[in-house]
């Protein structure tokens, strides 16, 4: 069996992901989003010396992709494909993802 | 001639440098329904308000040049640039009742889309955000896909297989399955396929979607891939 990871981490960074690493990306990610220029600098810092540079430039690259993706997801209006429907029921509840605006383009709700 | 990102301290991929230089020149090309001038005024604009909103970009420089835009252009702009998680229908709706075409709100989510990942790349490593081309002169092309129809988003998609005809097989090539983020800009083939492979370099290809040990590097997994964009999705109250 592969190891497990806690996906609360994704909406409560206070939580232990068990990811590599994870509280430092985590933080990178809230930076990256965030207007705080000082506090950016600061976690890229922590991530270059955690996973040094080839490492930071990938989760640059993930953090930039992703806010393509979701603006398009978002504004496109485009449902979750079918099977992630069931795949994913068990802890969309949990995290809250159902209350997005964009839940209803897939739940209706 | 120096790249696009040839000051970096840190080693930035050939093949990701060269899908942001493939995006930041078409940017001021003609597209599919808007200008070279308007699409460069487009990516500027949104510049702009995110600039104006406190995210702060490094070296920002104000390229808006008051090119004349439909007032639903501007507003779809700022809305998809600053405040994409709370479009709904309704939104989408509204800008189409003001004569927006579905085809060009389709081209100014992918214009505004693509403009801030390379932005988001360039605050996240410290770059300075990169000029904008001078925009170049040709007349949007109008080509709009046959087989392009309303299946799972609001907007009209070209459909995978034989439904989808020589539209699919050009912008899918064979794939049976296509998720449906990369088929969701499918109306304007041009603007989906930027996207899909700044998708396949910034993230990863269709064919390593399941290779749950996928590493570019050794010291990024594919978990730890997955955590950041996760967080990000979160972040930008994305449910897909």
């Amino acid at each position: 069996m592969g190891k497990v990871f806690n996906l609360g981490g994704v909406v409560d960074p206070t939580t232990d992901t068990r990811v590599e690493h994870g509280k430092a990306l985590l933080a990178y990610a809230d930076a990256i989003y965030e207007n705080d220029s000082i506090a950016l600098t600061t976690k890229r810092e922590q991530v270059l010396k955690a996973i040094g540079p080839s490492g930071l430039v990938e989760a640059a690259a993930t953090a930039a992709n992703f806010s393509m993706l979701d603006r398009i997801a978002n504004a496109a209006g485009i449902e979750i494909e079918a099977m992630v429907v069931g795949q994913t029921e068990d802890f969309r509840a949990d995290l809250g993802i159902n209350d997005y605006v964009s839940a209803a383009n897939t739940l209706g709700n | 001639m120096s790249s696009l990102y040839s000051h970096s301290v840190v080693p930035v991929r050939p093949d990701l440098e060269a899908v942001h230089e493939t995006a930041m020149s078409s940017f001021s090309d003609a597209g599919t329904w808007f200008n070279g001038s308007e699409r460069k005024e487009i990516v500027a604009l949104a510049r702009r308000v995110r600039h104006r909103e406190g995210l702060e970009l490094t070296g920002f420089v104000d390229e808006v040049a008051d090119i004349p835009l439909p007032s639903a252009v501007i507003e779809l702009t700022q809305r998809v640039a600053c405040d994409a998680g709370k479009i709904g229908k309704d939104f989408y709706e509204k800008i189409i009742s003001e004569g927006l075409s579905v085809e060009q709100y389709v081209e100014v989510l992918g214009l505004v889309g693509r403009a801030v990942a390379i932005d988001t790349f360039c605050r996240a490593l410290g770059f300075p955000m990169n000029a904008l081309d001078a925009s170049r002169p040709g007349e949007p092309s109008s080509m709009r896909p046959k087989t392009a129809t309303v299946q799972h988003a609001w907007v009209p998609t070209i459909p995978t297989g034989k439904q989808g005809g020589t539209d699919a097989a050009t912008l899918y090539g064979d794939a049976d399955f296509v998720a449906n983020i990369y088929s969701a800009l499918s109306l304007v083939p041009k603007e989906a396929s930027l996207v899909m492979q700044m998708g396949q370099v910034q993230y990863l290809g269709a064919d390593d979607f399941m290779n749950f040990e996928f590493r570019r590097t050794k010291q990024f997994s594919r978990a730890q891939l997955e955590l950041v964009a996760a967080r990000i999705s979160a972040l930008n109250n994305c449910f897909y």
